[in-house]
């Protein structure tokens, strides 16, 4: 046997020393792993014959034959590995914090380390499932009661702006005249009421129960941003100036992007004579717009190589959109996404009687109802349209799609929003 | 197939001119010449609708 801080092992044929090398601090080893995990590992290895490395303890300890510890051991001085481990992770979650609210990857990335915490970090999504129920139970959400009476259409495939018909919200006014118009708000008469989110447009769509008088037909809530009124009686091109106050923004990860905006006609009170009428045509009936990258004097309805034509509707009813069978929307130039402002309109026809607007809206949701009378969910969490964000002061309404039949239809239900 | 409809001439005023359907009843207007798109032409000595009246109104369906 060799000296009394070497350890000799025999293992047949030839004996190795082993160093047992600096004893560790037992304060310090029994602060880190706990006093009773430190002696369970000493009777462990009691009877054990080669010295055994530990892990999880910081520098250089073994458990030596015989259940003693060696070696230097870098830390334990003041906490365990449980303090230190939270004290990394408390370290890592502020610096996740400080930069947070400037990128939204990592903004994501707290809510999901801290999920339940109510304090969600504002950067434009909710973190989870739970995070939405406990919005919407913790009164972040809002109902909202509608009912509108509809109007019946002039041929199967017309579509409807409801914005103007009775009910409630009451009926909204036809747009100021050109070149000025009107920007929308949800302080207007007509629009759907509700409250703003609690921190800047963090309001978004939940789902919405819609029951419709007459089978097949379908609604879309829009957020009507601007109209003005058209001269009906002139074939000259008609200036405009107003603008929406709403997506106006060219970046298209903004809440408040321009893509998405859509344009089209409706008649606020009075039908018009009965007679045919071109809304888009080459040379005759011009519109020009800026697009989502605030580029001017786009072509309304151009496929890039010319106008296309698309006809008004003749004697088209009050309340209805003057777009032929099958339109709800004006198209945009080839490749164009949004429609930030329209700078000019014209008609190839003047008509004596009636009114017309030019209305510029954002799209919302879209719910369908295959039966009468019969309350017909659309779910904005898990469909296509997620969770569609509804801006401070939208002014939330309703366009009749295409008609399967030109009967008048009402329609009621309750849309849920929920804010972040 | 839907038929087209069998416009007559009904009427005029100043500016436009009111054809009927001799078929299903629907009427519609089309400007005279000079004053937009699409127009009316007047041929033989009566009014005629546009050849392509049938883009601005829906198939003939007689009641």
């Amino acid at each position: 046997m060799g000296p009394a801080d070497q350890l000799w092992i025999l293992d047949g044929t030839m004996r190795t020393a082993i160093s047992r090398g600096k004893p560790t601090h037992a304060d310090h080893l029994e602060r880190w792993l706990g006093a009773e995990h430190v002696a369970r590992l000493s009777r462990d290895f009691a009877n054990f014959y080669w010295p055994v490395p530990i892990q999880g303890v910081p520098g250089n300890v073994y458990i030596m034959p015989g259940g003693d510890f060696a070696g230097e051991i870098r830390a334990g001085a003041y906490m365990s590995s449980a303090d230190a481990a939270a004290l990394t992770v408390k370290k890592i979650l502020k610096s996740i914090e400080n930069k947070a609210r400037k990128n939204r990857a990592l903004g994501t990335l707290y809510d999901l380390i801290r999920a339940g915490d109510r304090r969600m970090m504002s950067v434009g999504a909710f973190a989870s499932i739970d995070a939405i129920i406990a919005a919407f139970t913790g009164g972040k959400g809002q109902a909202l009661l509608f009912q509108k009476t509809g109007v019946a259409s002039n041929a199967i495939g017309n579509a409807n702006d409801l914005w103007s018909r009775a009910g409630n919200p009451g009926s909204g006014a036809a747009g100021a005249a050109a070149p000025g118009g009107t920007a929308w708000s949800s302080a207007s008469t007509g629009a759907l009421k509700y409250l703003n989110g609690v921190s800047a447009n963090s309001n978004h769509y939940l789902n919405w129960a819609l029951s419709a008088s007459v089978i097949n037909n379908s609604l879309l809530l829009y957020d009507r941003l601007f109209s003005v009124a058209l001269n009906m009686n002139s074939t000259a091109t008609q200036a405009v100036t107003g603008v929406p106050t709403r997506y106006q923004s060219t970046t298209a990860t903004d809440v408040g992007y321009i893509g998405g905006n859509f344009i089209f006609e409706s008649n606020p009170t009075t039908v018009l004579a009965n007679v045919a009428h071109s809304v888009t045509a080459e040379s005759t009936a011009v519109w020009t717009y800026t697009n989502q990258a605030n580029t001017a004097s786009k072509n309304l309805n151009h496929n890039g190589t010319a106008i296309q034509t698309l006809a008004g509707v003749a004697a088209c009813v009050a309340g209805g959109v003057n777009l032929a069978a099958g339109n709800w929307f004006i198209p945009l130039a080839a490749g164009d996404s949004g429609i930030k402002a329209l700078t000019q309109m014209q008609h190839s026809v003047a008509i004596a009687a009636g009114t017309m607007d030019a209305v510029i809206g954002h799209p919302i949701a879209v719910n369908a109802c295959p039966v009468a009378n019969l309350a017909c969910l659309d779910d904005g969490l898990y469909s296509a349209i997620n969770l569609s964000s509804i801006l401070d002061g939208a002014c939330l309404s309703f366009l009749e799609m295409p008609k399967p039949a030109t009967t008048a239809t009402n329609y009621s239900g309750l849309i849920r929003i929920v804010s972040e | 197939m839907p038929e087209q409809h069998n416009l007559v001439f009904v009427s005029d005023t100043d500016i436009d001119t009111l054809f009927s359907c001799a078929r299903c009843g629907a009427s519609i207007g089309f400007n005279k010449l000079g004053i937009g798109e699409p127009f009316a032409i007047f041929e033989a000595g009566a009014w005629v609708p546009p050849t392509n009246f049938g883009f601005w109104m829906g198939p003939c369906e007689p009641q």
